[in-house]
């Protein structure tokens, strides 16, 4: 049995002009260990499926599916037992590093919170802690007394993960950690996040807009469009045979990148509104190798190959 | 409303033409006013404000400093009760902003922050001190009375200064919780709220400890810039329940056109106010640690 | 170099191009309950106070006084007597006025030739009217006995007219009412009267008895009724609210709803005038130091810092108690105490909007500062100076009722805060003159709340923004 698994997960934000459909109809596994890599471009919803996970939707709501975190169903549990899966289960990394901390505490009065919302201990002994965990990030202890605006970016997004470990969770979710980082730092994070990942056996779910990024971190990788899973599969599976018209441009376009021959392809088109997204297929307007029924019918996920999924009609009628 | 104070007694008949002059000599009125400034501001820095014309010989400075407590009594109490609300209730409404909660609240701070206080003081000393006797009429302690201990004598100052406070209260926390609410709508959509909320805490606890917690601080600055507001409010509510502090003594001085004794509470005044913004400022720093040097 | 579209551009023009999102603001302000409400009460009440020519009962300093008569009666004593006529328990003094009180007063004539007699001096009074009003009886009166009651209307002991008689047949022994009309006697002007009773009686059975022997006045003016000011109800002072007065009148027997209506003008007027003055001034001072920020504008900024921290109120006490009190005292005084706030953040946004590529865009191909000014910063600063002009209604409402309040302000132009100035100098509160009091401040909370409900709409929805809901 999978340590989480997500089924059918639609997630509305409420707008004057509408429902805006962030997630309609995801559906993943996560096995304990596995690091699996959530990809797309901006506004595909990625942060909404973590949001949802963690209940933290704000301005819409989850309006379908099931989440089971082993056999706990997390969106049928009354709010107060959730807050306990909160950080203890599942913890979260932020895509903001700047502002993810808050400003007027010192971090390792923020780390301590954190411990001692969930666990009874003194605050000696959760201060301690605290100083262990920072270590294990890679930080200075007596960086604990500090306050946000005196670290750096990247020791923030230290700070941050050194606060993801503190109640040791199952998953940790990865929202763009690296986003707001220069270069250099963005590396050392990534090490650091593969390293504890591995040393600890985490559980990690890891959003990010860079696929090549996903290469290095993920065991499995998902590629979202417009709320909705268009291409998964494991890590190699998707970097060399990738079948959904989607993931082949997001790749030629790294690797365009990478073999520094060409300006990069870019996707011709715009994502698609989540107001009104198109009928059918919600890549065609922008597919170069779409056919008739890609505007008629939703194409689902079929399994093309052993644990590797893509709904495009092109692929299926070809099965 | 011109004319000295020596005219006043004049027309009220109580004294003859070789008086007024000897008056008007006395405290240097037949001087051209030009004169009469020079030498009033040369002696305000040395915090000598004259010779008070109503309640000569009494000297002005004298007669203030001994009203200035009781002013600043009702001030200070006033401002930390309004604070102390506006951080409550503006957390909460921005809590739920658009809720019923929250227009409500806007509405009612609104109202109460509109109306006249000096008409709020009227209706007060009315309803509550003269119809249903819960509060002392005027004056800020028992008459005549000794105290047997000093708790004693906290309690009748605040039971003596409950109504001038609640009115002031009542009056001017919205402008705080206006502030307060606004800061707390944006402060919510910080991302820290989000990290706060993922490590499970409490709804309180994010919103007081995380969210509250920062949204006061533009609230916190503004008490300094506000103090001359309820320096202003402490005027009709010290005239109305005859509470004998600094604003009093203004208006009986607008009545027997006093001016030294004018000019010296404006001055008293505008130095508790900038001495308060320097106070607030240098609480600031304990509150917002990216201020500190 | 210059484009010609920058040729085409005239002022007037650009000025109502860079405003045109402005009158997009009704479609985003009616989602506002508040500030709905906040129209609604700004509609009700300026219209009935514009309307104040038309629904005010009565002028604004028409005195209520009716001429009708009062039940109070003066009573007089002194009278001479001669004969066996017999007096016990005289009233007051004369010119004691009492009023529903009964005195024992009883005065009997017996046998022939008596009479009492004494005289009424009225002329230190200004009175419309005057009856002479007594009870009376006669007793077991024979043919040719009588009593005659005469008035001599000269102010002389003689030159007697006979007013009533009473003979055989009246005597039925029941006390009855008379009234004799003083001012239907020729030279009433004067209003000095002797008044006599006398008797021819050959019965010693007969007598005649008077009692409550009085004066009753109708007066135009109680003030010159009489020098004892406890006299009044001619004037209609401090009447609750009814269908003549619909909010009662005052200490001087004024209408207090009329006078409330005009009241607000004056106080709506002051308040319009000078929160226009002060988002205009403030606002100018704001761009120019924004976009100029030269020395003198920052010296201004500077000024404007002091005056933000100066309390405003006791500044303008002391401003106040020097200048002569007037509408356009008032309004000079709010502005020049008021501009700074607005200055403030008029340069704040002005700043910011500065650094716009836009702006560098503009100034780069070399458009005016006038230019800039009306397109770009203009149009960036409308909320804002829109927002505060509406809230500055509010305070200038406030801060100038609150002037009058303590007696600064302008009397010959009385507003709400005059009104309430003289209930709390006459102590309107000891009489229970609610009606007095409770209106006046009503209706500046009235107008203050209308204005602030759409201020502060205006504020959320186009200055900060604040419209999306955090949780669905
Ligand atoms: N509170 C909200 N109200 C309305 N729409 C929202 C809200 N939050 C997100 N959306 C919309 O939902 C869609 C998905 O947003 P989401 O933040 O999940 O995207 P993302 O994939 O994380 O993008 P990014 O890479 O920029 O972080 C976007 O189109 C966004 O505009
Ligand atoms: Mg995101």
């Amino acid at each position: 049995m999978p340590l989480l698994e997500v089924e059918d997960l639609r997630t509305h934000y409420f707008t004057e002009a509408g429902p805006v459909k962030a997630a309609d109809g995801v559906s993943f596994t996560l096995e304990k260990g596995e690091s699996i890599g959530i990809a797309g471009e901006s506004g595909c919803g990625k942060t909404t499926v973590a949001m949802s996970l963690m209940r933290l939707i704000k301005g819409g709501a989850v309006v379908g599916g099931k989440i089971m975190l082993g056999d706990l169903s997390l969106l049928d549990m009354p709010m107060k037992e959730f807050l306990k899966v909160r950080w203890e289960r599942i913890s979260l990394i932020s895509q903001a590093a700047m502002g993810a901390l808050n400003p007027v505490y010192t971090v390792g009065a923020q780390i301590v919170e954190a411990i001692q919302i969930h666990r009874k201990v003194s605050k000696s002994d959760a201060w301690e802690q605290t100083r262990g965990l920072l270590a294990q990030v890679k930080m200075d202890p007596q960086r604990a007394k500090s306050f946000p605006h005196e670290l750096s970016g990247g020791m923030r997004q230290r700070v941050m993960i050194a606060m993801a470990l503190a109640c040791d969770p199952d998953i940790v979710i990865a929202d763009e950690p690296t986003t707001a980082l220069d270069v250099v730092t963005q590396v050392q994070v990534l090490r650091l996040l593969i390293d504890l990942q591995k040393r600890l056996n985490l559980s990690l779910i890891y959003i990010s807009h860079e696929l090549s990024v996903l290469g290095q971190a993920c065991d499995r990788i998902i590629i979202m469009y417009a709320g909705k899973i268009v291409e998964m599969g494991a890590t190699t599976e998707i970097f060399t045979s990738p079948q959904h018209p989607y993931t082949q441009k997001l790749l030629s376009a790294l690797m365009d990148i990478h073999s520094d021959i060409s300006i990069p392809e870019s996707i011709p088109g715009k994502p698609p509104d989540l107001l009104n997204p198109p009928e059918g297929c919600r890549f065609s307007p922008r597919c170069t190798v779409g056919q008739e029924n890609c505007g008629e019918d939703a194409p689902v996920l079929v399994e093309v190959a052993p644990n590797h999924y893509v709904a495009c009609h092109r692929i299926n009628e070809s099965k | 409303m011109p004319g000295t104070a020596a005219d006043i007694y004049a027309t009220a008949g109580r004294m003859t033409e070789d008086e007024r002059l000897a008056i008007v000599a006395r405290f240097g009125l037949d001087e051209s006013l030009w004169v009469q400034f020079y030498t009033y501001i040369g002696r305000a820095f040395q915090g000598d404000f004259g010779q008070s014309f109503t309640y000569f010989p009494s000297n002005v400075t004298t007669k203030i400093l001994s009203a200035l407590p009781w002013s600043l009594f009702l001030i200070i109490n006033a401002m930390i009760l309004q604070v102390i609300i506006a951080f409550v209730l503006g957390a909460t409404s921005a809590w739920k902003a658009g809720g019923k909660f929250d227009a409500t609240t806007q509405a009612i701070s609104l109202a109460l922050w509109a109306t006249p206080m000096f008409w709020l003081a009227m209706l007060a000393l009315y309803l509550l001190g003269n119809d249903l006797g819960w509060f002392p009429l005027a004056g800020q302690q028992t008459p005549g009375v000794t105290y047997a201990t000093w708790f004693n004598k906290i309690g009748d100052y605040y039971y003596h200064a409950a109504l001038p406070i609640m009115v002031l209260v009542v009056n001017q926390f919205g402008g705080y919780q206006l502030i307060m609410r606004n800061t707390m709508v944006t402060t919510l959509r910080e991302h820290y709220i989000t990290t706060a909320e993922a490590k499970g805490a409490s709804d309180t606890r994010v919103k007081y400890k995380h969210a509250a917690r920062n949204a006061m601080l533009p609230m916190v600055t503004s008490v300094g810039l506000r103090f001359s507001l309820a320096v202003a409010g402490s005027i009709f509510t010290e005239m109305i329940f005859n509470y004998n502090g600094v604003g009093r003594l203004i208006f009986q001085s607008v009545g027997m056109r006093d001016y030294p004794m004018l000019q010296g509470c404006f001055f008293i005044l505008s130095c508790s106010v900038i001495i308060a913004n320097l106070l607030v400022d240098i609480l600031y720093q304990y509150l917002d640690p990216r201020i500190r040097y | 170099m210059q484009d010609p579209e920058q040729k085409r551009f005239s002022l007037w023009a650009g000025f109502k191009q860079s405003l045109m999102p402005l009158f997009a603001w009704w479609p985003e302000f009616r989602k506002s309950k508040i500030g709905i409400a906040g129209l609604i009460i700004v509609f009700v009440i300026v219209s009935l106070i514009l309307l104040a020519p038309v629904i005010a009962t009565h002028a604004v300093d028409e005195k209520d006084i009716r001429t009708g008569w009062t039940g109070g009666k003066y009573w007089t004593a002194g009278w001479t007597t001669q004969g066996s006529a017999t007096i016990t328990d005289e009233g007051g003094p004369y010119g004691d006025i009492l009023i529903d009180e009964i005195t024992e007063y009883h005065v009997r004539l017996q046998s022939d030739s008596t009479f009492i007699k004494r005289p009424l001096d009225l002329s230190n009074t200004i009175l419309a009217n005057a009856i002479l009003q007594f009870q009376a009886k006669a007793d077991s009166f024979e043919d040719g006995d009588e009593v005659r009651c005469l008035i001599s209307p000269n102010g002389v002991d003689g030159n007697w007219t006979t007013a009533l008689t009473w003979q055989k047949g009246d005597d039925d022994d029941v006390y009855q009412l008379y009234e004799i009309d003083l001012s239907t006697y020729s030279n009433w002007r004067s209003r000095n009267f002797w008044i006599q009773f006398e008797s021819r009686m050959s019965s010693a059975d007969a007598s005649f008895y008077l009692d409550d022997v009085g004066v009753l006045l109708g007066a135009p003016g109680y003030d010159k009724l009489s020098p004892n000011d406890d006299f009044e109800p001619y004037a209609q002072r401090y009447q609750p609210p009814s269908w003549r007065h619909l909010l009662g009148t005052n200490s001087q027997s004024e209408d207090v709803w009329s006078r409330l209506l005009y009241a607000g003008q004056n106080s709506l007027m002051i308040g319009f005038v000078a929160a226009f003055l002060i988002t205009s001034i403030g606002a100018s001072v704001g761009m120019m130091a924004g976009y100029f920020g030269g020395v003198i504008e920052e010296l201004v900024m500077r000024l404007a810092d002091i005056l933000l921290i100066m309390p405003r109120l006791p500044l303008l006490i002391v401003l106040s108690a020097y200048l002569r009190p007037g509408p356009w005292t008032v309004i000079m005084l709010l502005t020049i105490t008021g501009w700074a706030g607005i200055a403030r953040s008029t340069r704040a946004q002005t700043l910011s909007v500065k650094q716009h590529s836009y702006v560098e865009a503009a100034r780069s191909v070399g458009a005016s500062n006038i230019r800039i000014i009306i397109q770009h910063v203009l149009p960036n600063v409308a909320g804002i100076v829109i927002a505060a002009f509406v809230m500055e209604v509010v305070v200038a409402i406030l801060v100038e009722s609150g002037l009058s309040f303590l007696g600064l302000g302008s009397l010959s132009h009385p507003t709400l805060g005059v009104m309430l100035h003289f209930a709390q100098t006459d102590a309107a509160f000891t009489w229970n003159a609610w009606w007095w009091i409770v209106p006046p401040g009503l209706t500046i909370a009235l107008i203050g709340l209308g204005f602030a409900y759409i201020g502060n709409t205006l504020n959320d929805r186009f200055v900060l923004r604040l419209g999306s809901r955090r949780k669905g």
